[in-house]
């Protein structure tokens, strides 16, 4: 378990339709254990494709994808689900289920297929919430919530299912600074306890802060992979963004500035 | 905690209250009847009158038992629809169910003689093959989410055979078939006797069995795909199995019944009401709520006049106007 | 979160105890038979040949089932579909009206003759349509009576409370002599039937006798139809293979042109006006004695240009049936009017002596004993061959 990566993706093709547009192109990449990796790149480069391949819901073209060791094909749902965890951009709003009952979903990796969550599992729900800081809105409806607290919810329902990796979508594009922090602070103490998240962003400067590693996707490859400071130069975000960007350093971490005014 | 707790008692103590109800009208629904006079029967009657004895025996018991299982399964079946398609306007009209239980039944009325068995299963038959047609069709279709692509193929094999209806209808004739299709599409339970509660009782209760024990599950379903599946189910499968067991008591049923519309669509609402939208208590109230609606409704059937109402005329009149009282009402929720 | 499965559990056992609870009841209440008029054999009564000794009454109806009773019913009740075609027999034998206590009434009467010439019929109970088995046994029927060939649901839940049903399907001449025999067993008065039956044979017979020796270019084509208003649209419609009017026509020595389009015997089949060109009956009769708007539609027939171009229509071979307060064509007990009116239609020469009042006074007078006076006066008015 220890020393290799956790998730181990090799030359993997990807295309929606049997005969569509290739959108993902032998793309290889390690991540490793207990470290936090942000997924960087325009819309439309394959960042949410490539995370639903991860989690086992598309299948690849061509390729192979190894989670904690073992090949993705090999594991069952059941053992899959209790590693990897997703947090989707959207959830639709679905019925007006109150926010603890949604919470309590993620504990369906732990329940029997006829099981209904018991005490243990509303402790972890509870223990979530209280995570995520939305503890006082676990009784209202879903639909209710804006969609910032939509996602720390979202949050939360991951957290009860407690998986070794995490995989976020776009976690924090409707937050605002506050909850922004929130956000990151909890995903750096998830990595503390080891384990793995996966996020993507368009905002480089957010992956800046919290991530160990950065992975840039253009178009369906990687455009540079490694530690932070060595993914985010000028150069490589004028290839993947097409802007021209100045790097300044901000307590040791880039800081990424783009011209956003004319003149 | 104390606040929550209090909440979480609230809902529960509603569900008991419900089964209360239930209890209340089956006992009350044998003692109401047109003899050996309309509306309440007499206890006296009960040890001195044989007639009545074996009225209530061989008659009524069979009926109001036949209508509270109707109820339930078709209110189970609506919020089953209505929380895998996270739409609150479902019910087996929309996958071409109800339409192929009537297409059935009155092929069985044209062509089979209008034997109670033929009815019965060719509506079961093709209340079947109208939920495999719309699925078929549907992985077909290449466009829209999955939701929008069932539904789609529901209807259009609904408004097939309601033309096939149509045109049976016009083959019928109009002094011995007609009357007995039109009687039949607006529902009744007349002549329900124990043979045909038996009948119905293995897959209903089947049915209706899966779909409390799968309870929790309809809440995961009604997540995205990705994020079900990222939760260790199998949605397609898992609503496959629900989908089957609603739509197999339902068929059962409404071969027996004939048409009764508009009591998988209240009833679900009501019960959200009453508890909340978690499947986990919303699935029991709306199968004790329909139980009881629809055994009310069919009281009122056989006990207000001489003839019978059809049962499909007063589900559709209550439940319509139940429907409007609740869009209007003013609060939102009742449930914390 | 397990409190909600718990209200749940409890429920069903409590429905499931009840519904257990009940089979012993149901089982102990048909091995004990409850009123007086029990059938001696089980559930499912199968037909035997020979009566057992203790029964009054023992029957096969028109549905196959076996009826035993142990003495004459003296209460009948007339329930289902076309009660009208029951109560016109049962008012031609003299036990009939005391002996009918109630009825399902599906229009606004009983039946318009009945009222016109048997007043005391608007006096009995009537249930409103579709009665539920509860509103019959409120009736204390000895025996129901109901029209159809095929055991009914209703029959089968009243059997559960000890009421039999009789059924009398009265669709072809075979089935009348039997059920008129059956009848005239339940009211005890076989002899009556005998007298009944033999009218219609003898009238069977005239025709028979009228039209033998036909050769089938001496039958002319005939085509039968029922004239249909719908939402302003006029159809027509052929009848059923094994119907009264197919055999009427066959029997009054005319050839039925429309069998091919029929239907064995499920209904009306639909017919355009092509296919009655290719027909080209000699002669045409439709039905119209039902519909408000015969005369509208007889207007429509003779204007259309469509139709004027059928030979029979520009011929003048069109023929109405006639009615008086039903039809005669109907597989009502007026049958056999219609089918001597139908010879004489096709072969006068072979009736001479066919005179529609005298038709019409023979069979008021022998099947139903009114008097001269009260046929002239309440009768022969609504007798009508035309509806232009």
């Amino acid at each position: 378990m220890n020393g290799g990566p956790i998730v181990s993706i090799r030359d993997l093709s990807f295309a929606y339709s049997g005969s569509g547009p290739e959108v993902l192109r032998d793309l290889s990449l390690d991540i490793g254990a207990g470290t936090i990796c942000a997924l960087l790149g325009p819309n439309g480069s394959g960042k949410t494709t490539l995370l639903n391949l991860v989690l086992g819901w598309l299948r690849p073209l061509e390729g192979r994808i190894e989670i904690d060791g073992r090949a993705g094909p090999d594991l069952t749902r059941r053992e899959m689900s209790r590693i990897i965890g997703f947090v989707p951009q959207e959830e639709p709003a679905g019925f007006e289920l109150s926010v603890l009952e949604y919470v309590l979903l993620g504990r369906a990796p732990y329940l029997g297929f006829l099981e209904t969550p018991g005490a243990e599992d509303r402790r972890a729900a509870d223990a979530a919430l209280e995570a995520s800081g939305i503890r006082k809105l676990r009784g209202r409806p879903l639909p209710t919530l804006s969609a910032g607290e939509k996602q720390l919810a979202s949050l939360a329902r991951v957290l009860a299912q407690d998986p070794l990796i995490f995989l976020l979508d776009e976690p924090m594009s409707h937050l605002d600074l506050a909850n922004t922090q929130r956000i990151c602070w909890t995903i750096e103490s998830l990595r503390d306890k080891g384990k793995t998240v996966v996020f993507t962003t368009h905002d480089p400067n957010v992956a800046s802060a919290s991530a160990d590693n950065i992975v840039m996707l253009v178009k369906g490859k990687v455009a540079a992979s490694g530690s932070v400071r060595k993914t985010l130069t000028a150069k490589n975000i004028k290839a993947v963004y097409g802007v021209d960007a100045e790097i300044i350093d901000g307590n040791g971490r880039p800081v990424i500035l783009t011209r956003l005014r004319k003149r | 905690m104390d606040g929550e707790s209090i909440k979480e008692k609230r809902p529960g103590r509603r569900l008991w209250a419900i089964a209360a109800a239930v209890l209340v009208c089956l006992v009350l629904s044998a003692l109401i009847g047109r003899y050996p006079k309309p509306f309440l029967t007499p206890l006296s009657a009960l040890t001195d009158n044989e007639m009545a004895r074996s009225l209530i025996v061989h008659l009524r018991l069979p009926r109001i038992l036949m209508a509270f299982f109707l109820g339930a399964v078709l209110s189970a079946a609506g919020a089953v629809f209505q929380m895998i398609f996270r739409n609150p306007l479902v019910d087996s009209g929309f996958l071409g169910v109800s339409q192929g239980a009537a297409f059935g039944a009155a092929l069985g009325f044209v062509y089979l003689g209008g034997t109670a068995l033929g009815v019965q299963a060719s509506a079961a038959a093709f209340a079947f093959l109208g939920l495999a047609a719309s699925y078929l069709i549907a992985r077909r279709i290449r466009w829209g989410d999955w939701v929008f692509r069932l539904v789609l193929a529901g209807i259009s094999i609904g408004a097939l055979y309601s033309a096939g209806t149509g045109v049976l209808k016009y083959l019928a004739d109009p002094h011995k078939q007609l009357p007995d299709i039109t009687f039949w599409m607006l529902g009744g339970l007349w002549s329900v006797t124990w043979p045909d509660l038996w009948q119905v009782l293995p897959v209903a209760a089947l049915g209706l069995a899966i779909m409390i024990l799968m309870r929790w599950r309809l809440n995961l379903l009604s997540m995205r795909d990705e994020t079900a599946f990222s939760l260790g189910l199998a949605p397609g499968r898992e609503r496959l199995v629900l989908l089957a067991a609603a739509v197999a008591a339902t068929a059962v049923l409404v071969s027996k019944a004939g048409q009764v519309t508009w009591v998988g669509l209240i009833v679900p609402h009501i019960a959200r009401r009453l508890v909340g939208s978690d499947a986990q208590r919303m699935l029991p109230a709306s199968i004790l709520i329909g139980g009881i609606f629809v055994l009310v409704c069919d009281d009122l059937a056989r006990v207000a006049l001489s003839g019978e109402i059809p049962l499909g005329i007063l589900t559709s009149f209550f439940g319509t106007a139940v429907f409007i009282a609740l869009l209007s009402a003013r609060k939102l929720r009742l449930k914390s | 979160m397990r409190s909600a499965r718990i209200p749940f559990i409890p429920t069903l056992l409590a429905i499931t105890a009840f519904i257990v609870a009940c089979i012993p009841l149901t089982q102990s209440a048909q091995a004990a038979p409850s009123t007086k008029t029990s059938p001696s054999s089980g559930p499912a009564p199968t037909a035997k040949a020979t009566p057992s000794a203790q029964s009054a009454i023992e029957i096969t109806d028109a549905a196959g089932k076996t009826i035993r009773l142990e003495k004459l019913p003296e209460r009948l009740a007339v329930v289902g579909r076309g009660p009208q075609y029951l109560l016109h027999l049962l008012y031609m034998f003299p036990e009939g009206p005391g002996r009918l206590v109630g009825l399902e009434q599906r229009g606004r009467t009983a039946s318009d003759f009945l009222s016109a010439v048997a007043p005391g019929i608007d006096s009995k109970l009537t249930l409103l349509p579709n009665p539920g088995p509860e509103s019959i046994a409120g009736l204390h029927p000895d025996l129901v009576l109901m029209k159809g060939s095929q055991s009914d649901p209703l029959a089968e839940a009243l059997f559960k409370v000890g009421i039999q049903t009789a059924s009398l399907s009265l669709e072809t001449p075979d089935e009348y002599y039997r059920d008129i025999a059956n009848l005239g067993a339940i009211l005890g008065n076989p002899k009556r039937a005998d007298e009944i039956i033999a009218f219609y044979k003898k009238g069977v017979a005239r025709v028979e006798k009228a039209v033998s020796g036909l050769r089938d270019d001496e039958k002319p084509s005939v085509l039968v139809v029922m004239g249909n208003i719908r939402s302003g649209k006029y159809a027509v419609r052929v009848p059923a293979l094994v119907w009264m009017q197919t055999y009427q026509v066959k029997a009054a020595g005319g050839r039925p042109v429309w069998l091919s389009a029929a239907e064995q015997a499920g209904g009306w089949a639909v017919v355009n006006l092509e296919q009655i060109a290719v027909w080209n009956p000699d002669r045409l009769i439709i039905i119209v004695w039902y519909s408000t708007n015969a005369s509208a539609f007889m207007g429509w027939l003779g204007a259309d240009p469509q139709w004027k171009r059928i030979g029979a229509v520009a011929a003048g071979k069109v023929s109405c049936f006639p009615s008086d307060f039903y039809g005669w064509d109907a597989p009502d007990v007026r049958w056999i009017l219609g089918l001597t009116w139908m010879a004489s239609l096709l072969h006068p020469d072979r009736l001479k002596d066919y005179n529609i009042e005298d038709e019409v006074y023979r069979f008021y007078e022998e099947l139903y004993g009114l008097s001269r006076d009260t046929i002239k006066i309440k009768i022969l008015p609504t007798v009508k061959t035309d509806f232009r």
